[in-house]
């Protein structure tokens, strides 16, 4: 019987071979003699809907291909591995593929998806390896000038207000994201910066991924947005278990950010 | 030789010996000292100012305290400071005459490190040498080029010329000059233009990739594809993306044409009729 999940810990025998097909990500695992050999590959085909995702013992390391393997040594042998899924290590720019306009005094709750890494765990003592994104996202860059701001994955989502008209997924993460508009003015909302570093993963328990609340309220002066990351599961995705900590946790309390720091209209390349 | 060392012993009285000892003693407490105290303002200004300001301010205090001590010494086993600072001052008309070039450069280094057009650890292009900066001392500033050549430029010529410095912005934009036949469809052109750089994951998202037609030239259309990527990922972009403009340009059947030139045969306009034969198998 095939595992519900693509992520947990996996014993291998020295030679054995461990394949993860996840998305377009071809991920080949070998054990051997005080030793691992990673593989990693983009498969033109990648496995389809609704499972995303495939295990497969029967694979072998090409070989051939060196450029994609890497070996990691060690001086005991450790049959343990220990995979599991990650959010994103910079901020994820998530644009609606639709602009959207929140009127004035209005609020909602848009569901945006981001991108995943697949992290690669040794134990005795636990380090990781690897960590390898999934889809390989595209950089960007958010900040109000060519000269300041942060260098962000770029990330394309449907942000729908309906959680029924979205593909649920397990090597993609869904964060529910209220945007209240405090402001007397619409907020039209072309690009907006996830902070995905300060959140946690969740799973359900049919391996979809999910991660904390994100509340987004614009203020009423129309340049400062309110920042609050819930410390509970999102209760849209049912009942969930934490499987990854944030990466760069927020302190408690509230956080303050400018409008332009958070929300942005896109710029031609000049 | 016994006379001579009579003649030494004289000369050399007790009073001569304790003042030769404090030199000594006070040269050696000054050394210990003026180290200790560069080393104190270089901890103070580590985390204030750009390392190599704090090395000049350093360097500064050490030689500054080791002249003092040098000359305390000096007053210590006899000699008038006062003829050596007259001599001191006609010698220095005549140092700077012969030490113009190195004033000037000692000058221009103290603008560099107040203006801060660059930073150790930048890249940057001066005339023809580009290269990471490896100093930038009070005479000049070194560089490390990318062939790993080790480039000495004086500060006096920096000042006097542009500077330009390719890591001072977080991110870069790459112009890729493209030229297509003038046969092509030029919106298709763009479509697999603007695809290529939304597939590179190194292109920047935003600010948005674009596209430019610069001109009709002889045997092309000169097109500008203008991708920004991060300064640390430039070079690889700047490869990649030719190289899958190509591929794409290949898959698509776009030409990129060779220059092209058209014979023409006198008053007739017919072109210039061409046989291509067979080889005769030898």
């Amino acid at each position: 019987m095939s595992p519900a999940t693509w992520w947990g810990d996996f014993d291998l025998e020295p030679g054995e071979t461990l394949g993860w097909r996840l998305g377009e990500l071809d991920l080949r695992i070998r054990s051997d003699v005080r030793e691992w050999q990673v593989q990693r590959l983009v498969t033109a085909h990648p496995p389809q809907e609704p499972r995303d995702w495939l295990l497969d013992r029967e694979v072998e390391l090409l070989a051939d291909d060196t450029e994609t393997i890497d070996r990691f040594v060690f001086e005991h042998d450790s049959s343990r591995l220990r995979v599991t899924p990650a959010l994103a290590d910079r901020p994820v720019v998530t644009s609606p593929r639709v602009s959207t306009h929140v009127l004035p005094g209005q609020s909602t709750t848009l569901f945006v998806g981001s991108p995943i890494w697949a992290r690669v765990e040794v134990q005795d003592p636990p380090t990781t390896i690897l960590e390898v994104p999934i889809q390989r996202a595209s950089d960007t860059w958010f900040g109000p000038s060519r000269l300041e701001g942060e260098l962000c994955y770029a990330s394309t989502s449907l942000a729908v207000q309906n959680l029924g008209k979205l593909t649920l997924r397990a090597i993609r993460a869904v964060t529910p994201l209220r945007v209240e508009n405090r402001a007397a003015t619409p907020l039209r909302i072309e690009r907006i910066k996830l902070p995905v570093g300060s959140l946690s993963l969740y799973a359900s328990e049919n391996g979809v991924l999910w991660t904390n609340e994100v509340t987004m309220g614009r203020e009423a002066d129309g340049e400062t947005v309110s920042l609050d990351f819930s410390a509970d599961p999102p209760t849209a995705g049912g009942r969930l278990a934490q499987i990854q900590e944030p990466r760069s946790p927020e302190e408690p309390g509230l956080l303050v950010r400018a409008f332009r720091g958070l929300f942005q209209g896109r710029s031609a390349g000049e | 030789m016994s006379e001579l060392f009579t003649e030494l012993r004289g000369a050399m009285t007790i009073a001569h010996l304790v003042g030769a000892i404090r030199a000594v003693l006070i040269l050696g407490l000054g050394l210990l000292l003026a180290k200790l105290v560069a080393g104190g303002v270089m901890r103070l200004l580590a985390s204030r100012v750009e390392p190599q300001a704090a090395r000049l301010v350093r360097r500064v205090v050490f030689y500054g305290m080791v002249g003092l001590f040098v000359a305390a010494a000096l007053h210590e086993v006899g000699f008038d400071l006062t003829i050596l600072l007259g001599a001191a001052g006609v010698l220095s008309v005549a140092v700077g005459f012969a030490s113009q070039t190195s004033a000037s450069n000692v000058i221009s280094g103290l603008f560099l490190i107040g203006e801060r057009p660059f930073a150790v650890g930048d890249i940057i292009r001066i005339g023809g040498a580009t290269g990471e900066v490896l100093s930038i001392d009070l005479l000049s500033v070194k560089l490390r080029t990318f062939n790993n050549l080790f480039v000495r430029i004086p500060n006096e010529s920096i000042i006097k010329s542009e500077v330009t410095n390719l890591t001072r912005f977080p991110i870069r934009r790459a112009d890729i000059q493209v030229g297509v036949a003038y046969g092509e469809d030029l919106k298709q052109v763009r479509e697999v233009l603007l695809g290529v750089a939304d597939k590179n994951p190194l292109s920047l998202e935003n600010p948005e990739p674009l596209l430019f037609i610069n001109g009709f030239g002889t045997s092309s259309i000169d097109l500008q594809l203008s991708v920004w990527a991060s300064r640390e990922r430039y070079m690889e972009l700047n490869y990649s993306i030719q190289k899958e403009i190509h591929e794409a340009f290949a898959a698509h059947g776009i030409e990129i044409p060779y220059p092209h030139l058209s014979l023409y045969a006198g008053r007739s306009t017919a072109p210039i009729p061409v046989t291509i034969e067979k080889p005769d198998d030898a």
